[in-house]
């Protein structure tokens, strides 16, 4: 009896145990995963027209782990099909996303006139807009920033 | 021989689940963490529980760096995971942390266990001598 006592409080040392590494492991390997995309998306979005000097443009993006992230440096540039006809140069300011949230990023795009006419003209009735860009994610648990690349087609 | 697999298993798995949730790298992940002093003091009761549970001591000490070196195993698997499932482009970097903060947990621990190890045998020759 003693021996089969002794056997069974081990036993639950082992299942206790087991249980939190693979809690640990879920939480660790679910936030590892989550921070490999954003999910960004377009959510409002204002096209230029020919004598337009800006253009404004919001972008939701979730944050799908278990920690707060800090999102800097977004750099967002627009395009009308294959040509670039603006960016935000680097207007944005750093904000934090609180874990499982979502933010909206409004942003202002400065548009390069001339290329926007031309691309307009060279084009006439097709507009494909699109966007391109760069950020940064600071997490705690990193010693440095992660630098993503950003790659967004918007719906006429 | 079944005594000592559960012992040495579920000791394997106890310090394995304590240098994780000491690891410092993934305290950030989890709610499940403790300080040096939870390592110490958990790893101090896995000695312990190793040399009263297995006689003779050849037989514990064989049991306890079964455990040291399987739970070190499962703590680099546990970091390196992201790296081993093709979660993230850096996977060297995830491969090399592992092997930093096993060798973190190491230090922190191995002393305790040694400590809680001498503890165990004493209270065990005790016990037998007043059987």
């Amino acid at each position: 009896m003693t021996r089969l006592i002794f056997n069974l409080g081990f036993a639950l040392i082992g299942l206790l145990s087991l249980f939190a590494l693979v809690r640990v492991s879920s939480d660790y390997l679910s936030t590892i995963n989550s921070i490999q995309n954003f999910r960004w998306r377009v959510a409002a979005f204002e096209p230029p027209t020919a004598d337009s000097t800006e253009s404004r443009l919001t972008l939701e993006v979730q944050n799908r782990s278990n920690i707060d992230l800090d999102f800097k440096d977004l750099e967002v540039y627009l395009w009308l099909n294959d040509k670039t006809v603006g960016k935000t140069y680097g207007r944005f300011e750093a904000r934090t996303i609180a874990a499982h949230a979502n933010s909206h990023i409004p942003l202002t795009i400065q548009i390069d006139t001339n290329e926007l006419r031309d691309t307009l003209a060279k084009n006439s009735g097709s507009t494909a807009w699109s966007l391109t860009g760069s950020y940064k994610v600071g997490a705690p648990f990193a010693a440095s920033d992660f630098l993503y690349r950003l790659r967004l087609d918007i719906a006429p | 021989m079944i005594r000592w697999l559960i012992v040495t298993l579920s000791l394997s798995l106890a310090l394995a689940a304590l240098l994780v949730m000491f690891t410092p790298f993934l305290r950030d992940f989890s709610s499940f963490h403790i300080g040096i002093e939870g390592l110490a003091l958990g790893a101090f009761i896995c000695g312990a529980l190793c040399f009263i549970g297995i006689t003779p001591t050849r037989r514990a000490l064989i049991a306890l760096a079964f455990a040291a070196a399987i739970s070190s195993l499962i703590e680099w698997l546990v970091i390196a995971l992201p790296a081993l499932a093709n979660l993230v482009p850096n996977p060297v970097s995830y491969i090399n942390l592992a092997e930093q903060q096993v060798l973190l947990g190491c230090i922190g621990a191995g002393p305790f266990v040694l400590a809680g190890g001498v503890v165990g045998g004493i209270i065990r020759a005790r016990m037998h001598r007043k059987t």
